[in-house]
């Protein structure tokens, strides 16, 4: 019979299988995320992030963020995989398109996946750059040889602090986390139903949390470049 | 009524095709859509003219026949209704109405606004059924259903096989056609013998046939003229992805 040798990942439901078990990660990865920049609003800002950041190196005597990296890599690639092979499929499935067409149920999130995942691939690639690798920071490089932080080679809040004082790079992260939010929303709905979890008696629920998570975790990350920029950070 | 229509035209599968505009002067609002379309091709017919080729049956809104995007909605744009149980009090005096076929790759179009759905036929035949022995008709109450089970099979059943779900939905998937189609069956005992083959295999000729896969639009639940809802697409994935993942394959050596 037509189908028995295909496997998961050939199937249009196994790639977005893949994409919801991917996003899961991500997502979890967001809130970790979030949780450790929000510490640039503590009593003692340079002295809470650069301890955090100290701390990321130094857990499991530095493994754990090489295996969490290994993970968020290998979620980011299955994750754009996914979205490349059933965006292609999807182009191909429709050759002669509509000259008249109205959305009934789409969203503004929903139909703009793929340019949100473009946007925030193009962002993620920048983000690396600028604060991992430390390209474009305004101030140059800030190198920190402090005993009390053994691991790190960069001061991590100068770095910020003096990135997110120029309007351009507070700019770039913001609208980044506006694509972010939109993708969100969609995808912390969706990912669900493509696992499989649909009922009427959460689906309401479902929506709302999702509207919530979306708007939690990109106002929360604009937060840390706004709070720079005008001056909230003490 | 006086409406002016632009109507895909299109000689066969191979022709670019484009739109043709034809004013009508004296539409009767209690006239049905595709009675509207008939009175175009009386006219067509005494001008000597191809009239304007179109799928339909039953005209009582049953059948699944009828479909086409009317003014950028699949089979017009009142819900829950097909083309057919459309009429033309729906629109106004002196409205411009844009008629195109189903677009799909799956679905080509074989004249003008009737397209090729034969691609769904072969869904059905991937795994549509229930097998059952020959012999004397069953007991008709022999197996016990309870009611609530019934009424949800019945809701997927309900689906007639138009192809607006594809129509509809940006990527021109069938997903909502095949998740009805295999959960009607999924959910009566009758349908657990074949069910993770069944599910297995229509996903498999879905995508064989060129149809985009599910992102959770919703285009589809809301272009239904029988309202089959999303969730079947969610069942269908959780029996889709168990086959998948932990069922034993029955049929194949593999």
């Amino acid at each position: 019979m037509a189908g028995q040798a295909l496997s998961l990942p050939q199937t249009t439901i196994g790639k977005k299988a893949i994409m919801a078990a991917s996003s899961i990660i991500l997502m979890g990865f967001l809130v970790g995320h979030l949780g450790g920049n929000l510490l640039i609003f503590a009593d003692n800002p340079e002295q809470a992030v650069n301890a955090y950041s100290n701390w990321l190196r130094e857990f499991g005597h530095g493994s754990v963020i090489w295996i969490v990296r290994a993970v968020l890599i290998a979620a980011v690639l299955g994750h754009i995989w996914g979205a490349m092979t059933i965006t292609a499929r999807n182009k191909a499935a429709r050759p002669v398109g509509y000259r008249r067409k109205q959305s009934l149920r789409s969203t503004l999130a929903s139909r703009t996946m793929v340019y949100g995942g473009m946007a925030i691939t193009a962002y993620i690639i920048y983000h690396l750059a600028h604060l991992t690798f430390h390209a474009g920071i305004p101030g140059g490089f800030n190198p920190l040889d402090d005993p009390a932080y053994p691991h790190l080679t960069t001061n991590v809040y100068l770095n910020l602090v003096e990135s997110f004082q120029n309007p351009g790079i507070v700019g770039i992260y913001v609208l980044a986390q506006v694509f972010l939010g939109l993708h969100l929303y969609h995808g912390a709905w969706s990912f669900l139903q493509t696992l499989g979890a649909s009922h009427p008696r959460y689906n309401e629920t479902r929506k709302l949390a999702a509207a919530a998570f979306a708007g939690l975790i990109s106002v929360g990350f604009i937060l840390i470049p706004l709070g720079v920029q005008f001056g909230l950070v003490k | 009524m006086k409406i002016t229509l632009h109507v895909w035209r299109q000689k066969s599968a191979k022709d670019r095709g484009d739109f043709e505009t034809h004013r009508l002067d004296d539409v009767s609002a209690d006239s049905s859509f595709l009675e509207m379309l008939d009175q175009l091709n009386d006219g067509l017919v005494e001008q000597g003219r191809e009239p304007v080729a179109f799928d339909h049956d039953c005209r009582e809104g049953i059948c699944g026949a009828c479909g086409m995007v009317i003014n950028g909605y699949a089979h017009g744009p009142r819900a829950l209704t097909t083309a057919c149980q459309l009429h033309m009090r729906e629109f106004g005096d002196g409205d411009e109405i844009w008629i195109e076929p189903w677009r799909a790759k799956a679905f080509p179009v074989i004249k003008d606004l009737a397209v090729d759905r034969s691609a769904f036929d072969r869904i059905i035949g991937a795994g549509g059924y229930v097998s059952v022995n020959t012999g004397s008709a069953p007991d008709a109450n022999e197996i016990a259903i309870p009611k609530k089970i019934a009424d949800q099979a019945m809701d997927a059943a309900t689906c007639i096989g138009c192809g607006a779900c594809v129509a509809a939905c940006p990527n021109a998937s069938a997903m909502l056609f095949t998740s009805a189609k295999v959960s009607h069956l999924g959910m009566l005992p009758q349908g657990q013998v074949e069910r993770f083959d069944r599910v297995r295999n229509m996903v498999a000729q879905h995508d064989a046939e060129g149809f985009g896969g599910c992102t959770n639009h919703g285009e589809c639940e809301a272009a239904c003229p029988k309202g089959i809802s999303l969730e079947w697409i969610a069942r269908m994935n959780r029996d889709f992805l168990k086959a998948m993942v932990a069922e034993r394959d029955t049929v194949s050596a593999r």
